[in-house]
């Protein structure tokens, strides 16, 4: 029964939420007062951190108020006693992450008689005079009994209700914005190639059996928080307590566990094998003093690498005629390749892998180990060490890096089959330790110190293992012209690698004065990166078949025109470095804060608090420069410094948070504030700019007869010298900012009938500084399209060297582009939250909240390198303007409800049920014609969608389309009678993110079944049987639970002009630098012709979405699938 | 007292702040469709010698264009197509055109493996040929998407410019299956050596058989011969007209001799 009480009571308070103070701990205030209320100075105060016996102690000041800051989050009793009074005690206080309780203490004098209560706790941490900004917490209790299939505790932070649908995106913003520290370390990936550490592994950081408490903070107006304009994500392992507590654990699940039918349709799930398993253990190594706490995790999901492999009744020709048979990745050609390439005859041996029965592997092992030290009543000390080994096989990379990509790619498919050596095995590794000493100095004074280093170390091997070879990537074609088959590392491989090494010293110190706290800190931390990225040093081969390549090794062709017995490409990207075979990216940069804050209690009933924090963000190092790109001007006259860093201009962020009991009695309570926040750009932006100088390496593409004739198969990989002719560069503008918002709240909080407490919030965003690139080697647009009126860009990258009128894509010939971040003050976002809450009794509680949230934005950051934020970016006018339009971390409408139940029975049984809902608005989308409509280059344009046959141009798609433009029009026409967002904006360009996927309903449930035993003294030993099924609702009715995507956003094809542009070919030897023989005589004019494709079946398109219809672990949306564990609880 | 007024100042805030918070526009600007349809056009002439072909319908993007000729038939005029790309299609008038593989219809298709539709100039002038027979097997070059059977020659872009006072102008192809390179002698102008459906000659440098070359107007005896070839038609040429010349029939060959299956005709088509 108390157990039951226990859990609700903790689960209430988790749910009801606390504003954000410390990032690892709680604090208690209060008054002490006599009878008749007037203050009682000097009484004690001793609260007792009843697991673990931690003592906390002060006594009150002058006005009868004391704090006690900086205290362990979890269950206190609390203890007050005065000179001639009776003492009182509170017990079962809880508390957590960042919560501040209040308690207010009324003693009668010794031997009287109290008649009445007199301890008023708030218990409520909701309606609390210290809460101002918005913030969701969650408990250690609901990380155990909710749903989370991959024991994520991402998926918990979906509780927040505003949450996006992309994991760690909150409030329409980026997902790369967020600050998430463990134990109040630094833990996201500051580089920002992924959100989170473990990112490109798909593991996690830190297991969810070893957190206490998780803390989501949208606006904390307190200034020791920082380096966020998303959220503050913060995290605090568990402690050891004065009783060992342990667990054995174990979860599992298949593809027998994922449903197989989807609104009908039968598609089986790829076959998958996921473990987790692991253990905890906490306690004392001396009783209320000092305690540990471990934990150990490993998990591993394994898929087949081949989910298209070999015909094995295999055809015995070398050129197969008939492009239908299935079998011209025959075994036996991929065979005869793979001996020929182990036979030492020929003077050199390479093993290329298998090509078929491997596996790729997730694998990772985590380890947590703590140490809390109560070294006396005032001085407290946490160490915890924590660390991530973690990899994962990818399969070699599609992309072509400085040249063609291989035709149809390099993945497996029903045409290609990359040998198993050609996979790489993606490694993130993070090592972390970090010390906090919370000191308690006397009833006035409270320190708190950190000091932290993080090492994260990612980097590549080869698949299964291993140092990529030194060896080169070889594409072989098949018969049909798609890849056949990869041998060699994946060209992005050898030498990939990110190393990042922060070092973070905090210190906060706060003096509590008669109705003022003043906190004043420091915040500083240090990066140091190691980037390297030397995609296809060791050289791409291409050949159009197996024979060629064989023929190339061993009787190389005399013939300089023929392409048989040579390769039909060659690429490489060389060190310009002399004696650097691998240049990398190596480079330093600070970001320190300085803060202080006054929370000023002086008015009645309501606290406020105003704060104001200095962040100096310091790149500390010396670029080399760039003399050749150094006296270049690009557009607009602009000039751009390779070896110059931004300007280090500090940061300001005011910030005012108010807290009004309007009533008097804490059952209304009216908060909010208004601030500045600063955030950190992702790293890897200004990483690109180290990388990409145009200085460390060098080129060569050589096609066809060129690379027949000079680059015949060399097993080693060539080397060269000299910068490339062609390079392109990365800067940001003298005048960069890191990101700032200006962000306020205001919201109501109201305890209601029932028990029920209300809130409703909004919050208002304004970017200050919002990023977006552009590329300042893109010249400006010399004509508008016809028929449509966007501005039309050069259709070649060289300019008529005769008439100016006619000018290049291109500012600066040798130059592929000049990326430049730079700010924007446009984009906002807004929400309104409106939420219920309540703790029934007998062990249930719900929560149900709703959310709108409109964001706008000039560029949604929803890639990792400035290259694919600036090529991914759909436009009308152009990829340098930038405009504002919904942002792609949008989700409109959201509603979380969550619920929980648990019940003990019969002696030794408990069952728990909980749920989570989640439904809301699909993602945002963009309707964009395939291919460049505008000539920038980029795939990348708007639609304008037609009210009337008159006003677009359609053709057929190819040869095999059997219909007329009327028919190809009403097809169209009806298409865009159906879509929502079309169908309304009939007339107008598609805005950018304008269009959304409909309604997602997600239900996921936990179902937890104890056998426990008592032995004695309340503690148990209990073994617990769970079942996680996610997305329920699909298990019940394949029609429910789907997920849908849009069916086609590249809705339309650019065909061509009704008149394209003349170009000639530069004969001008005098201007060898013109880098694409070509430039225009005459310029693009008339209409632009489009087509509208049907489906690849034949049938026309006629809806705008269709279900996902994933195959494995990443798209498992539309299925329910069933996780099942079991697990040992020791205490 | 205290409490309604406080209740109040909650209301007046929770307004003003939410309506504060405006909605804002996209800032995208006001595009300017066309009003009307294209005015661009292209112009294309289509002449049917495939021997043993059936009548065929010509479509451009699956519309029917000019009549439907027979073999050794041709339009009266260029009829007029849309600019850019777009589909040409030949099919024949009644069921499926038969052949080795049994083709549906006759296509352009860009390249030997691609399925890419052809692209007209604006203002332009194009003939298209169709040649061969049902019986041409499919090529062997690998996923090659041309069927076999009959098939498109070109189209080709006819120079229509005037030639110049007292003459024409008259080009000559070699459009029978089978046959042997030919020659063209009318008078004083000598065509030579087309090999059978070439539209250029092979060599350096290279003779371009689409080409018009001039004549002066007048009666002629045209005159097509090659190995096992002689063939002759009188016919008028007359000033300012332009015309194509060219060799129908079929013949096999049958291990060393040569079966003319339809006789060898000269042929002249005007297109203007």
């Amino acid at each position: 029964m108390r157990r039951i009480l226990l859990v609700t009571a903790i689960v209430f308070t988790a749910l009801a939420g606390a504003f954000a103070q410390g990032v690892t701990t709680a604090s208690i205030s209060g008054t002490v007062t006599n009878q008749e209320g007037e203050t009682l100075p000097g009484a004690n105060i001793i609260a007792v951190h009843v697991s673990s016996g931690t003592e906390y102690g002060t006594s009150t000041r002058t006005d009868g108020k004391f704090n006690l800051p900086n205290v362990r989050v979890g269950s206190y009793n609390i203890t007050v006693s005065f000179v001639g009074f009776q003492s009182q005690k509170k017990e079962n206080v809880n508390l957590s992450l960042g919560q501040n309780y209040t308690i207010d203490f009324k003693l009668g004098e010794e031997a009287t008689t109290l008649s009445e209560v007199q301890i008023v706790g708030q218990e409520d941490p909701v309606l609390n005079a210290e809460r101002t900004g918005a913030a969701t917490n969650v408990r250690r209790e609901q990380f155990e009994t909710l749903p989370t299939i991959s024991r994520n505790f991402q998926d918990l932070t979906a509780l927040d209700p505003r949450a996006g649908s992309s994991n760690l995106s909150f409030g329409g913003r980026s997902n790369l914005y967020n600050n998430l520290t463990i134990d109040g370390s630094t833990s996201n990936n500051v580089f920002g190639l992924s959100a989170t550490p473990g990112g490109q592994t798909n593991t996690q950081p830190i297991s969810v059996d070893a957190i206490e408490d998780m803390q989501v903070s949208i606006a904390p107006y307190d200034v020791r928080q920082g380096a966020f304009t998303g959220a503050g994500v913060n995290l605090v392992t568990r402690s050891g307590t004065n009783e060992f507590t342990g667990s054995v654990y174990g979860f599992y699940r298949n593809q027998d566990f994922v449903g197989k039918k989807i609104e009908g349709n039968k598609i089986e799930p790829s076959e998958f094998n996921y473990k987790n398993y692991g253990i905890r253990l906490g306690g004392p190594i001396l009783k209320n003093k000092l305690f540990f706490f471990v934990n150990a995790e490993l998990e591993e999901h394994i898929t087949p690498a081949v989910t298209f492999p070999v015909n094995t009744s295999g055809n015995q020709a070398t050129a197969i005629t008939n492009v239908n048979d299935p079998n011209y990745n025959s075994p036996t050609n991929l065979e005869r390749l793979r001996t020929f390439l182990l036979d030492p005859a020929k003077g050199w041996t390479f093993d290329p892998g298998s090509y078929e029965n491997f596996d790729a592997t997730v694998h990772s092992t985590k380890f947590l180990a703590k140490v809390d030290w109560n070294i006396n009543t005032k001085h407290k000390l946490t160490v915890r060490y924590n660390q991530l080994d973690s990899y994962r096989d990818i399969p070699p990379s599609n992309s072509g890096g400085i040249g063609s990509a291989p035709q149809g790619g390099r993945q497996n498919s029903v045409n290609a089959i990359p040998f198993s050596k050609s996979f790489y095995r993606q490694n993130n590794n993070l090592k972390s330790i970090i010390a906090e000493l919370n000191s308690n100095f006397s009833s006035k004074y409270s320190n708190t110190f950190t000091i932290g280093y993080s090492a994260f170390r990612d980097f590549r091997e080869q698949g299964g293992g291993g140092t990529p070879p030194n060896f080169p990537t070889v594409d072989i074609l098949g018969p049909n012209g798609s890849t056949l088959t990869t041998f060699g590392p994946d060209p992005f491989t050898p030498n990939n690698k990110l190393d990042q090494t922060i070092i973070q010293v905090n210190d906060n110190f706060s003096i509590f004065l008669n109705k003022h706290i003043v906190t004043v800190g420091t915040a500083n931390e240090f990066f140091k990166f190691n980037n390297v990225f030397t995609q296809q040093i060791n050289g791409v081969y291409l050949y159009s078949s197996i024979d060629n390549f064989i023929n190339n090794v061993t009787a190389p062709t005399t013939i300089p025109s023929s392409n048989s017995n040579a390769p039909s490409q060659y690429l490489l990207q060389y060190s310009a470095i002399e004696g650097n075979p691998a240049p990398g990216a190596e480079w330093n940069a600070a970001q320190l804060g300085f803060y202080a804050q006054d929370e000023y209690s002086g008015f009645k009933n309501l606290t406020l608090t105003l704060g104001f924090r200095v962040d100096v963000p310091i790149f500390s190092t010396d670029l080399p420069q760039n003399p050749v790109s150094d006296e270049m001007t690009f557009v607009n006259g602009q000039r751009i410094r390779v070896g110059r860093l931004p300007k280090t201009s500090p940061l300001y962020s005011p910030r005012i948070g108010v807290n009004w009991d309007v009533l008097g009695d804490k059952t209304l309570q009216v908060r909010g504030g208004t601030g500045v926040f600063t955030g950190r750009v992702p790293f890897v932006w200004i990483s690109n700019q180290v990388g990409n100088n145009g200085l460390l390496f060098g080129s060569i593409i050589a096609s066809n007869q060129d690379a027949g004739a000079s680059y015949p198969f060399n097993p080693v990989p060539l080397t060269s010298s000299g910068t490339a002719p062609q390079f392109a560069i990365n800067a940001a503008v003298e005048e960069f900012k890191f990101p700032q918002v200006w962000r306020t709240n205001i919201a109501v909080d109201k305890a209601l009938p029932f028990g029920i407490v209300g809130t409703l919030e909004g919050i208002y965003t304004k970017d200050i500084n919002a990023v977006y690139i552009k590329d300042a080697n893109l010249n400006n647009p010399y004509s508008t399209i016809e028929g449509d009126g966007r501005p039309l860009f050069p259709a070649t990258l060289a300019p008529n060297p005769t008439n100016p009128a006619l000018p290049g894509r291109r500012v600066n010939q040798n130059i592929t582009q000049a990326l430049l971040l730079d700010n924007s003050d446009k984009g906002y976002q807004w929400s309104l939250t409106g939420q219920l809450q309540k703790t029934f009794a007998k062990g249930l509680y719900a929560s149900v909240a709703y959310t709108f949230t409109e964001a706008q934005d000039v560029n949604s950051q929803t890639a990792s390198t400035a290259s694919s934020i600036f090529t991914g970016y759909p436009i009308v006018e152009s990829p340098n303007k930038p405009v504002l339009s919904y942002s792609s971390n949008l989700t409109r409408h959201r509603i979380v409800a969550s619920a929980s139940y648990r019940k003990e029975y019969a002696k030794y049984f408990g069952s728990s049920l909980s749920l989570i809902y989640t439904g809301y608005s699909g993602n945002t989308f963009s309707y964009t014609y395939s291919g460049d409509l505008n000539n920038d280059g980029l795939s990348n344009d708007l639609i304008y969608i037609p009210r009337s046959k008159d006003e677009i141009l359609l053709t057929t798609s190819d040869a095999r389309d059997t219909r007329t433009p009327d028919q190809i029009w009403e097809q169209l026409d009806n298409y865009i009678k159906q879509d929502k967002y079309l169908s309304e904006h009939r007339g107008e360009y598609a805005e950018r993110n304008g269009a959304s996927a409909p309604w997602v309903h997600n239900v996921n449930l936990r179902f937890l079944q104890d056998f426990f035993i008592e032995t004695g003294k309340g503690k148990r030993n209990t073994l617990q049987l769970s079942v996680e099924l996610i997305n329920a609702l699909n298990l019940f009715n394949s029609d429910w639970g789907l997920f849908k995507t849009p069916a086609r956003s590249s809705l339309l094809t650019f065909v061509g002009y009704e008149n394209p542009a003349a170009t000639s070919a530069n004969t001008n030897s005098n201007n060898p630098l013109l880098p694409n023989n070509s430039y225009m005589n005459s310029p693009a004019s008339g209409r632009p012709i489009f087509s509208f494709a049907t489906n690849s079946n034949g049938t026309p398109l006629t809806e705008s979405f269709v279900n996902s219809t994933g195959l494995n672990q990443s798209t498992f949306n539309s299925r329910w699938q069933l996780q099942f564990g079991i697990r040992y609880i020791f205490n | 007292m205290q409490l309604r007024y406080n209740l109040y100042i909650v209301n007046v805030l929770a307004v003003i702040v939410f309506t504060a918070i405006g909605c804002q526009d996209t800032e995208y600007p006001e595009p300017k469709p066309a009003e009307g349809s294209s005015a661009s056009t292209a112009n294309i002439f289509a002449i049917h010698a495939s021997p043993d072909a059936p009548a065929l319908t010509f479509l451009v993007n699956n519309i029917q264009i000019g009549t439907p000729l027979n073999f050794g038939s041709s339009f009266s005029n260029y009829v007029s197509t849309p600019v850019g790309q777009a589909q040409v299609k030949a099919s024949a008038q009644t069921g499926t055109i038969g052949g080795t593989i049994g083709s549906g219809s006759i296509l352009y298709r860009g390249g030997a493996t691609n399925q890419n539709n052809f692209t007209f100039a604006n203002g332009s002038f194009y003939t298209v040929f169709v040649i061969d027979t049902l019986n041409r097997p499919k090529p062997t070059t690998v996923n090659a998407t041309n069927p076999g059977g009959p098939q498109f020659l070109g189209p080709v872009r006819d120079n229509l410019s005037v030639p110049p006072t007292g003459s024409a102008k008259v080009r000559f192809l070699n459009l029978a299956p089978g046959a042997p390179d030919v020659s063209l002698s009318a008078g004083s102008v000598t065509l030579a050596g087309r090999g059978y459906s070439r539209t250029a000659s092979s060599g350096t440098p290279s003779v371009d058989y689409v080409a018009f070359s001039n004549i002066p107007s007048g009666n002629y005896t045209l005159n097509v011969s090659g190995t096992g070839v002689s063939v002759t038609n009188d016919f008028t040429f007359q000033e300012g007209k332009i015309y194509t010349v060219y060799l129908t029939g079929q013949a096999v060959k049958s291990g060393n001799t040569t079966i003319v299956k339809k006789p060898f005709a000269v042929k002249v088509v005007q297109h203007n």
